[in-house]
């Protein structure tokens, strides 16, 4: 909110929750595919790249390496 | 369509720089970076410290919180934000350990034998901790789940581990959506700040 900006979250739309936590394992998951069913429907939108990519992960950040180099850097 | 996004160099393993621009190339979007320097970080810790008003354990928040700026910057008043999609859909590692149990629990052992061999060959250790988790004694089941950060002193890694506690009935869900519902539950609230 700092910056005066709104953010949605379509995913949290509460009859998407409901609807996808109501599927199927196998729309999500499968032999190491995540989102099946997401990728599926954005199948003709999403590069091949993104579509095939098997190691997706949350937003991440190199902690331990800039808390080092903050500490020796800035803070000493 | 627009797009923000925040890139660290190249040294970081898990940087997503690549999809980005795939993405960028094929929707033909205006997609400005943000390339989080120390210098940079440095600069924002105060103001960000300001304006978060709890503490925080990674600089994730942070980076978010330059993303916004970025946006702010280029006059964007309302974003979209993918929060959720792990959680709901089994993005994240350890959750293909719910499956595997699971699987091997209903004795649905074809399968449980294909997606271990995945498990195995994307290396993917979250996901074979937590089905060692279900298969251990109690005493062991804190120790397979939890790893002290090496920067954050032994008091707040306490705190952090008693936080985890709270997530044990997902973390004991027999069943891959069992453990999704609990997870959503849990983690809604977090999500929607």
């Amino acid at each position: 909110m700092t910056f005066g900006i709104e953010t949605r979250v379509p995913f949290l739309d509460f009859r998407l929750v409901v609807y996808l936590l109501s599927l199927p394992d196998e729309y999500k998951y499968k032999k190491g595919t995540t989102k099946r069913i997401l990728r599926d429907a954005l199948n003709e939108y999403l590069p091949e790249l993104v579509k095939q990519r098997k190691d997706k992960i949350g937003f991440a950040s190199p902690d331990f390496k800039l808390l080092k180099e903050l500490d020796e850097k800035h803070w000493s | 369509m627009r797009t923000f996004s925040a890139v660290y160099c190249e040294w970081f393993k898990l940087d997503e720089k690549r999809y980005l621009d795939e993405v960028k190339r094929s929707a033909n979007s205006h997609s400005p970076f943000i390339y989080p320097t120390m210098e940079l970080l440095n600069e924002n810790l105060d103001n960000f410290i300001n304006h978060q008003e709890e503490t925080v354990i990674s600089f994730s928040q942070l980076t978010q919180y330059l993303v916004m700026k970025l946006a702010h910057e280029n006059e964007l008043k309302v974003l979209l934000d993918g929060q959720g999609a792990d959680e709901l859909l089994v993005g994240y590692d350890y959750m293909t350990g719910y499956y595997l149990n699971q699987q091997l629990r209903s004795l649905n052992l074809k399968s449980f034998f294909e997606e271990l061999l995945t498990v195995i060959k994307r290396k993917n250790v979250e996901g074979l901790q937590l089905l060692s988790y279900h298969f251990s004694p109690n005493f062991l089941r804190k120790k397979i789940l939890y790893r002290n950060k090496k920067y954050l002193s032994n008091r707040l890694n306490n705190i952090i581990s008693q936080d985890n506690f709270y997530l044990s009935p997902m973390y004991k869900s027999k069943s891959l959506t069992t453990a999704l519902i609990v997870n959503v539950d849990y983690k809604l609230e977090k999500l929607l700040r």
